[in-house]
């Protein structure tokens, strides 16, 4: 696997490669871009199985949680985290897979298009159904921003499944915006679409006819700006939004179109990719679940290393997910087991989630495979795991345990454990705020509908 | 405005049959069950709308209130948006214009990513935006598509240039003989020249002709004008427009085909044969006829939910000794059953509903136990203790678990998608369930968890309306015993539907899809789930005219499926226009 280079700075191809910390005039180089993936797993865990011990650096973990341990020193445990969508209005409350999965999300509910939750007047006419969360994710809004502050960035963000169940309110995290408006983004769920669709002008060994295929898209480009300029004077200001949001796709589109390694990326190498396989394969049992998911890890690290996009809404499932994992000797589905409240079921519970903690991490490793500036791109990156319940049975969402992961960045302390259990009012819309805070988007001091924050705005005290 | 009276005298369905007020001979209900608000019985009003016998106080909200006419007034439309294609619709507008093109847009088409669902579908037009990702696929699948297009320029183009002086004049006739396909209308001058540049652009890059060509069909299908059905209002106007014979060949034809007009259509719309509503009525007659309406299964799989029946698996140790590839073959059967009862036979919701037979190949008879059936084509079996959509193989696995039946999603299934009401949210923090007594049916403790008022709010008005399927396993098999070997019990009762004389007990799916299909509410709520899906977006209060219309004329056709597709075409939402802010 090769990577073009067409466009880097002058005099620095080639040195870049041996002289990581320096740019091509010498001077030290500025330290690499900050990164964050938020790691979805469904259905809640079980609260009380969480930790044999809490304590800020004394901690244990239970055996559910244990395959975060060997990156102990790299993490930042967070529990007792709530998401207090029991604050909304009645009417606005959802299914709480539904809501809890929007969560990175943190707005009010929209209407219009699922008949669980919403409101029918007293004869049940009149119905309102409940939609999809009116504002962007955080991994859409950080990337917004990253975008207008590095204007050549090539992606904005993006949103992966693994599983490719339909794009409705229980499988989508990803949400465009802008605030007020309900705009859902469909996941790649193909990472062999993903890689190609990122690397395809980098990577050589997809540049047949590179110049010439370029040349068509342009010549359509122009054609299509053309005409979505001469059509939005003539339509109704809604239409006119969505044709913006076109407008806005097609620059996106060009910039990726001629996206270039410009300077210094040693681990940008590209990837072997593995003989195709159908990643929608097997809905329920099958093996290519694990194997997908693995591979969107070393795309997205590999992503970070090319720095064509630098935040990724990670699922390994949509919420409430009913897959069956009969690789740990399971018979019933996820969503299923996680209904009931017997030993039996919590355990079942337990193997699942240990099992997907111990593949999450494996991000971690695939991030700090990547030497960057003297460290790893793991460094500058931020982990966060995450579920849309904190526990299945009563569907609870008010002590979520989320795990932080990060390196040497310097922004947050890690090998620690914070219990807010017994520190009420800290939502998970603080903790985004962290998240935005970790970009150095200081100004950021609130994120999601305030009704969400009851604590008032700010990060979440004590991570830095 | 156009009166009911009118579109009666169109429609086939409103003939003699109709008595004076507007209801057919044993039709037991009023009109406007569940409606947009305008329901209930009214008196006679104008012409044949609006009233009702109400016999079985199916009235809804209007509970026996002398009602407005909504379509009394000036005519009302809803603000639409504009409808971006859907994959299906773009899969269907492609093959149609060159069935050669096919495989390639399918395949293409199939990796387009899945657009988002809402109400049920995923044509949503609120909802069916153009973002980066879409954009890189449409490019992508226009790639492949181009390619497999200027393969054969002899079948592509309308002429063959003897040299290279005539090449450019060659293009041009191309592009606006597709550009009528693709856009479905001649294209303006501007548009012409749009494309002439991206020719000229091959050209002037030193391509050749058959590149030049490949870039013009490339950015016809990734352009707005193709993307979107369009439809613009003269500057500076207000108020409602009747839609111009381009507009309405192209709604006519993406709601009775999912398909861009074909050229009978466009020439007809061209040359003033498509104005009227009578004009747009003998159209409709014709196309609901033809094949390419059959396409209207997408519908029901979609309404139903059969999308992830070819995936589903089960239990081996539950469930041994499946046929393999038998989620495909339920898929195949619910398809069929569908497609063969609205266009091979009497098209009636109630057989839909409740009709006792369904279509089996060997594999799918030997797993039913149905004997006498050989081959791998499939045929029609009559059925005895089940019928209809809901008892369906297919429909009620894609209801069910890997280990076991869902009494749950089964019944949410009923009362959400045959009954189009709402189920409320399960509220957070609900307590955590008691120790599992294994020794109870699954119906037995779901009667336990009722017994809970917070879980008994919710599962109250969902699990009397699964049990009566407990007869079907969860691979579709009737059965007598239960999954840890308990006798099944089928009882169950029908709750809260807005026809209140059906509410009761019933003994099995028989009896209460027996309910069901009398059921005003029902009736309504399958047209208005057909009329969110034609109109690509939910009703609301400025279509009650329409809506109204719609669930009278549906009514008064005995629920006739083919006739509401037609009906469709007869509203004021569909010819009409409220011109835009």
């Amino acid at each position: 696997m090769t990577i073009s280079r067409r466009n880097v700075l002058k005099g620095a191809a080639g040195l870049g490669m041996f002289l990581p910390a320096l740019d091509a005039f010498g001077q030290t180089a500025a330290p690499p871009p900050k990164r964050a993936v938020w790691v979805f797993t469904a259905n809640g865990d079980q609260i009380a199985q969480r930790f044999t011990t809490k304590g800020e650096t004394n901690f244990v973990f239970a055996d559910m949680m244990s395959p975060f341990e060997r990156h102990r020193q790299k993490l930042l445990v967070l529990d007792g985290i709530n998401k207090y969508h029991d604050r909304l209005p009645a009417g606005e409350v959802s299914d709480g897979h539904e809501q809890g999965g929007s969560a990175l999300a943190p707005w009010r509910s929209g209407m219009g298009s699922f008949p669980i939750g919403g409101t029918c007047d007293a004869n049940g006419n009149n119905c309102q159904l409940i939609g999809y969360v009116k504002g962007p994710s955080i991994d859409r809004a950080i990337g917004d921003r990253l975008l207008m502050d590095n204007p050549s960035l090539p992606y904005r963000h993006l949103a992966i499944r693994v599983g490719g169940s339909g794009n409705n309110i229980w499988n989508m995290h990803a949400h465009a915006g802008p605030v007020g408006t309900q705009a859902p983004i469909g996941p790649d769920t193909n990472p062999f679409t993903v890689y190609t669709r990122l690397f395809q002008n980098i990577d050589t060994s997809m540049q047949q006819n590179i110049a010439r295929r370029l040349a068509m898209k342009r010549s359509a480009l122009d054609l299509v700006n053309g005409e979505l300029n001469s059509l939005k004077p003539k339509v109704s200001t809604a239409d006119r939004a969505r044709l913006e949001q076109h407008t806005e796709a097609m620059r996106d589109v060009e910039r990726q179109l001629t996206a270039t390694v410009t300077g210094t990326h040693p681990a940008c190498t590209g990837l072997v990719m593995p003989a195709m396989f159908n990643p929608l394969s097997d809905s329920g049992t099958g093996s290519t679940h694990e194997k997908t998911g693995l591979l969107f890890f070393k795309i997205i690290a590999m992503s970070f290393a090319c720095d064509l996009v630098r935040t990724v809404n990670f699922s390994w499932s949509g919420n409430t997910s009913d897959r069956v994992y009969s690789n740990l000797g399971l018979t019933e589905g996820h969503h299923t087991i996680s209904h009931f409240s017997d030993t039996t079921a919590f355990g079942k519970i337990r193997s699942i989630k240990k099992y997907l903690y111990d593949q999450s991490t494996k991000l971690h490793d695939e991030l700090m495979a990547l030497p960057e500036a003297g460290k790893t791109v793991f460094d500058s990156t931020l982990v966060m795991h995450w579920s849309e319940l904190s526990q299945g049975d009563t569907h609870s969402k008010s002590q979520d345990c989320v795990v932080l992961a990060t390196g040497s960045s310097g922004v947050f302390r890690t090998g620690r454990m914070l219990d807010f259990n017994s520190a009420p009012k800290r939502a998970l819309s603080n903790l985004l705020v962290s998240c935005w805070q970790f970009f150095g988007y200081n100004d950021v001091t609130s994120w999601g509908d305030p009704l969400l924050m009851p604590g008032g705005t700010g990060p979440l005290p004590g991570l830095v | 405005m156009r009166p009911l009276t009118l579109l009666c005298l169109l429609l086939a369905a409103c003939d003699a049959q109709i008595l004076p007020g507007g209801i057919t001979p044993g039709d037991p209900f009023g009109t406007g069950a569940g409606g947009t608000g305008a329901g209930g019985t009214g008196a006679g009003g104008t012409g044949a709308g609006g009233t009702g016998a109400g016999g079985t106080g199916a009235g809804g909200s209007g509970g026996g209130d002398v009602v407005v006419n909504p379509c009394d007034g000036p005519t009302k439309v809803a603000v639409e948006p504009m409808r971006r294609l859907s994959h299906d619709e773009y899969k269907n507008s492609l093959s149609d214009f060159q069935p050669s093109w096919a495989s390639v847009v399918g395949t293409q088409a199939a990796t387009l990513p899945p657009d988002t669902e809402s109400l049920g579908f995923r044509n949503s037009a609120s909802f069916l935006a153009v973002n980066a990702t879409l954009a890189q696929e449409y490019m992508d699948a226009a790639e492949a598509i181009a390619t497999q297009a200027v393969s054969n320029l002899t079948t592509l183009l309308p002429c063959q240039p003897a040299n290279a002086g005539a090449e450019a004049g060659c293009a041009d006739q191309f592009i606006k003989a597709f550009g009528r396909r693709m856009y479905r209308h001649t294209l303006a001058a501007d548009e012409v020249a749009r494309y002439t540049k991206v020719y000229s652009d091959a050209r002037t890059g030193g391509y050749d002709f058959k590149t030049g060509i490949e870039w013009v069909v490339f950015a016809f299908l990734n352009s707005p004008g193709f993307l979107y059905r369009v439809e613009l209002d003269a500057v500076g106007s207000s108020g409602v427009r009747e839609l111009t014979p381009l507009e309405l060949a192209s709604r006519l034809s993406y709601l009775m085909w999912q398909s861009a007009p074909d050229v009978a259509l466009l020439d007809a719309a061209e040359q003033g044969r498509l104005s009227t509503r009578a004009d747009v009525l003998r159209e409709a007659t014709r196309m609901v006829d033809d094949a390419k309406a059959r396409r209207l299964v997408a519908f029901f799989d979609q309404w139903l939910k059969w999308g992830d029946l070819d995936v589903i698996v089960r239990d081996s140790a539950k469930f041994p000794s499946l046929p393999a590839g038998l989620g495909g073959l339920m898929h195949t059967e619910a398809k069929m059953f569908a497609e063969k009862t609205v266009f091979d036979s009497d098209s009636k919701l109630g057989s839909l509903l409740t009709g006792n037979y369904t279509y089996v190949n060997q594999t799918l008879a030997q797993h039913y136990g149905i004997a006498g059936i050989t081959g791998t084509g499939f045929q029609r079996v009559a059925t005895t203790g089940r019928g209809g959509l809901m008892m369906l193989g297919g429909n009620l696995a894609a209801r069910d678990l890997n280990t076991r039946t869902s009494i749950v999603h089964r019944g949410i299934s009923v009362r959400t998608l045959f009954m189009c009401q709402v189920v409320a949210a399960p509220p957070p923090n609900v307590p955590a369930l008691g120790p599992i007594d294994s020794s109870l049916t699954q119906a037995q403790r779901l009667a336990m968890h009722r017994m809970d008022p917070t879980c008994a709010a919710c599962h109250n008005n969902i699990d009397s309306l699964g049990t009566p399927f407990e007869g079907f396993d969860a691979v579709g098999r009737t059965r007598t015993q239960d999954e840890a070997g308990h006798p099944v019990d089928t009882t169950g009762e029908l709750v809260r539907s807005k026809d209140t004389a059906l509410n009761g007990p019933v003994a099995n799916g028989v009896e209460l899809m027996g309910k069901l299909g009398q059921s005003g509410e029902v009736r309504d709520c399958f047209a208005t789930n057909l009329y969110r899906f034609s109109m690509g977006r939910k009703e609301n209060a400025d279509d009650a005219c329409s809506t109204y219309t719609m669930k009278q004329a549906f009514a008064q056709s005995g629920g006739d499926v083919k006739q509401l597709l037609v009906t469709l075409t007869q509203l004021n939402d569909f010819d009409h226009r409220q011109v835009q802010p």
